[in-house]
């Protein structure tokens, strides 16, 4: 049966984006997974394409994954969705999967189809470059051949048509400055410095030519800027970084892709030369994007609240004081860990003064963190207290420090308010003032948003600056759909104005609504902070 | 729960949800405060719509006037309906103008040079066309609204624009008063001159907790002699309808407020002073702008108290 009104999709997709409504998203795709599974009819070329490119932009690389293999499978098998379906596995980090989709598709090309030749040899160079910059197993033994093949990709296609392969010449040119860097001898390869000149002024030829808001306007300043950098011009590579930047449509994606290349191949520094430059308008840039988020790294608080401002000034592109109070908040938020596996977190939980619950309880600061990761009264699957330990990944001063729970002082269990109250063996210093408590809930209306700082999957302190609506409370809980991982358990929840808001507690693709609503929704939910303090007293 | 209702002032604006949204934001940006995020609720009499066209457009300019004014966005106005005044009216919009130095500056005039700008219209450092179609509105929204002006802001629409303008006012806070409170009535500009004779003329009006008047043309005699006789100097204040405070931020350059925004002399409370008048600094080349005293540290201060 022919496909009715694929546009539906795209279109349904689309306003899910513009939302970031990932659920949305994910349950418009499930149904044209489902359906095609069934149809004898391959879905049609144009929308595919579309519908792949709006979950890349928004970063859902399973969700991308699942529906380019559902086309393949129900027979859409055109060279783009299949080098889509490539880039959804590469975007996961499943190259070896991404290498035998791509190495076919090279083959099934050659000869018949040059522009989409280009690009899956283009995306072989990635393959290459991302093992060897990952450099573990057989890329690290064969380092040096697989920087080579990276560059042979990329340059390959570049060196038979420069201006329309922009974009694999600088990547050759990334790669060849790494190559010097690391000693690895290259042959039969312009020297980096031609390379690079020659990108320039193929991007100035091609700037010209360009509108503002062509797509090709942003991919050719975002060229430009790593050939400057390949040439070493600061003034240059100011000047595209800011054209690149300011180019409409720029999304999370591209930048995170952007940064992960600055990061990863060119080796810049946050703190030393350019770096200090290039990084922090990157990553200012991503934060103001929707889908980013902010992962800090032990003694980097200051270092970077500093840089920022000294880089950005009032001109920035977020108000940086509220971005700086975020980071402070972040000293006071421990991960939950056990000595069994202490490299790895089991929760989050933060620092508050007791008597902001409770007056008896004076000015010891407590751990506050949910009952089903730390519980003295047995709940299933939580830490006992002796076998939890406390670091504070974002306070210089308690670097390497593991603290130990000495008691629990309050609990509610999981059913009621998931909160449990732990007494630290010592006092944790330097970690600031208390965090002032929401004095009411926000409004609910579309702009409510909140701010959730932990260790999400237990690894690295971040939170994310956007995509955090409030939906709905009640006496008792928050509603959200800030974006949170495993390991977020016993998280702050603060609202806009960095104020202590709640605890996050847990969430799920399948949660009743507040308040008698009818229906069920994807949410995080969290303890209203105000229900605590009730429930401590 | 609190709710906040803004009364917007003189010239064209964006449309309601995106003027309520700039003001919320214009309290919030630099380190303020948040009404949403605080669980207080706002609302926006709106009222640009019964005198002028359209809603403006480009929301980055639309409670800025000097970015308005860059963006060539002051639409210039005929004055013509100030011919056929007669009486009163005429003394009003002839006296208004005399204090406001309207017929002072001329079109062609230069911005005065220097940085600073002088308690007169013509020190003002904008562009005498600028100054003159700024206070051309002024003249025209005061003079219609208080003298309930039969008027076509475009095809189609007809308004007697003070029963309107009162009509939306009234029902803004019957909505709010649904509330349990506090209520606080923030007003800027022409929204001042309402907002006093809504709370101290219209009988229907409900109470509200507290008054804020921001930039207030209410010190004017000629408006004050046009909302007689419930205004009195000895009790201009609206106890009847504004249950505790009235607080009036001014800047003394502010052109609107006639160059001296001090209103507590002139609405005494049974001959007592009452109103609490904040002398807010606002700056630039034009020092009547919403956005800019909305970020004043005291005026935030004074809206939270209120508040709470």
């Amino acid at each position: 049966m022919p496909w009715q009104n694929p546009k539906h999709l795209t279109d349904a997709l689309a306003a899910a984006a513009r939302e970031h409504d990932q659920q949305a998203a994910a349950e418009q795709c499930e149904r044209v997974i489902e359906r095609a599974r069934r149809d004898d009819q391959p879905f049609p070329f144009e929308q595919a394409k579309l519908a792949l490119e709006i979950l890349r932009a928004e970063r859902m690389f399973p969700l991308m994954e699942r529906l380019a293999d559902a086309f393949l499978q129900g027979g859409q098998r055109h060279p783009r969705i299949r080098r889509q379906y490539a880039q959804a596995l590469l975007d996961q980090g499943r190259i070896s999967s991404a290498f035998s989709v791509l190495e076919k598709l090279v083959a099934d090309t050659a000869r018949k189809d040059a522009r989409e030749n280009a690009e899956a040899r283009g995306l072989l160079g990635r393959a290459y470059k991302q093992m060897y910059v990952d450099g573990h197993g057989e890329a690290q033994r064969r380092g040096s051949e697989t920087l080579r093949l990276a560059i042979r990709h990329y340059h390959d296609v570049y060196r038979k048509s420069p201006s329309d392969y922009l974009w694999h010449g600088v990547n050759a040119l990334a790669l060849v400055r790494r190559a010097e860097r690391d000693g690895v001898q290259l042959r039969g390869l312009p020297a980096a410095a031609t390379l690079g000149e020659k990108i320039l002024e193929l991007a100035h030829k091609l700037h010209a030519r360009t509108k503002a808001g062509d797509p090709e306007a942003c991919w050719n300043s975002a060229a430009a800027f790593e050939a400057a950098l390949g040439v070493e011009r600061p003034d240059e590579v100011r000047l595209w970084l800011e054209r690149y930047l300011s180019s409409e449509g720029l999304t999370a994606f591209e930048l995170a892709s952007t940064r992960r290349q600055l990061v990863e191949v060119w080796q810049l520094d946050a703190g030393v030369g350019i770096g200090k430059e290039v990084l922090l308008l990157v990553e200012t840039k991503l934060l103001g994007s929707r889908g980013a988020k902010v992962e800090l790294k032990p003694g980097g608080l200051e270092t970077r609240a500093a840089s920022l401002e000294r880089v950005l000034g009032d001109t920035s592109y977020l108000p940086i004081g509220w971005y700086r109070r975020g980071l402070e908040r972040c000293a006071r938020v421990a991960r939950v860990e056990t000595e069994l596996d202490p490299d790895s977190g089991f929760g989050t939980g933060f620092l508050a003064r007791g008597s902001d619950f409770k007056t008896s309880l004076g000015s010891t600061a407590f751990l506050v963190t949910n009952s089903h990761v730390v519980s003295a009264d047995g709940v299933a699957n939580a830490l006992r207290p002796e076998q939890a330990l406390v670091s504070f990944k974002a306070l210089d001063a308690a670097q390497g420090r593991r603290f130990k729970v000495k008691a629990v002082r309050w609990e509610s269990p999981p059913d009621k308010l998931d909160c449990a109250l732990l007494e630290l063996d010592a006092a944790v210093d330097g970690c600031g003032d208390s965090y002032p408590l929401a004095a009411a809930r926000p409004v609910k209306d579309e702009t409510a948003r909140v701010y959730i700082i932990g260790h999400p999957k237990g690894g690295t302190l971040s939170f994310s600056l956007n995509d955090n609506r409030l939906l709905d409370y009640d006496e008792r809980l928050l509603h959200y759909r800030a974006p949170t991982e495993g390991g977020s358990s016993g998280s702050p929840v603060f609202n806009a104005e960095w104020q202590l808001l709640g605890l996050h507690h847990g969430g799920g693709k399948d949660i009743a609504k507040l308040n008698k609503e009818p229906g069920r929704y994807a949410a995080n939910e969290g303890i209203w902070i105000e229900a605590i303090r009730q429930g401590i007293r | 729960m609190a709710h906040v209702t803004f009364v917007h002032g003189i010239l064209n604006k964006a449309a309601p949800e995106e003027l309520v949204q700039l003001w919320r934001r214009g309290l919030a940006e630099e380190d303020g405060f948040d009404l949403g995020t605080r669980g207080v609720t706002s609302s926006m009499v709106y009222w640009a719509d019964v005198l002028y066209d359209k809603p403006l457009v480009e929301s980055a300019h639309a409670e800025s006037l000097e970015a308005a004014a860059e963006a060539g966005e002051v639409e210039a106005i005929s004055m013509e309906w100030r011919d056929e005044l007669r009486g009163e009216e005429r003394e009003l919009v002839e006296g208004l103008a005399r204090e406001l130095g309207y017929d002072d500056v001329g079109e062609q005039d230069p911005p005065p040079p220097g940085p600073q700008s002088g308690p007169t219209l013509e020190r003002v450092p904008l562009p005498g066309f600028l100054k003159k179609r700024i206070m051309a509105h002024l003249l025209r929204d005061v003079h219609h609204y208080l003298y309930n002006v039969d008027f076509s802001p475009r095809l189609g629409a007809r308004y007697l624009v003070q029963d309107e303008i009162r009509h939306r006012f009234v029902a803004a806070i019957e909505e709010a008063a649904k509330q349990p409170g506090p209520h606080v009535v923030v007003s800027h500009s022409m929204g001042t001159v309402i907002a006093y004779d809504c709370l101290k003329r219209v009988a229907s009006c409900p109470r509200v907790d507290a008054l804020m008047t921001i930039g207030s043309p209410l010190g004017l005699d000629e408006i004050q002699d046009a909302l007689a006789p419930e205004w009195t100097k000895l009790d201009g204040f609206p106890g009847e309808r504004v249950a505790k405070r009235w607080v009036n931020v001014y800047d003394g350059l502010d052109p609107v407020a006639g160059f001296d925004g001090n209103l507590a002399n002139d609405f005494l409370k049974g001959g007592l002073p009452s109103v609490e008048d904040i002398h807010e600094p606002n700056w630039g080349k034009w020092r009547h702008d919403i956005s800019k005293y909305l970020r004043g540290a005291r005026l935030r201060e004074r809206i939270q108290f209120l508040l709470s």
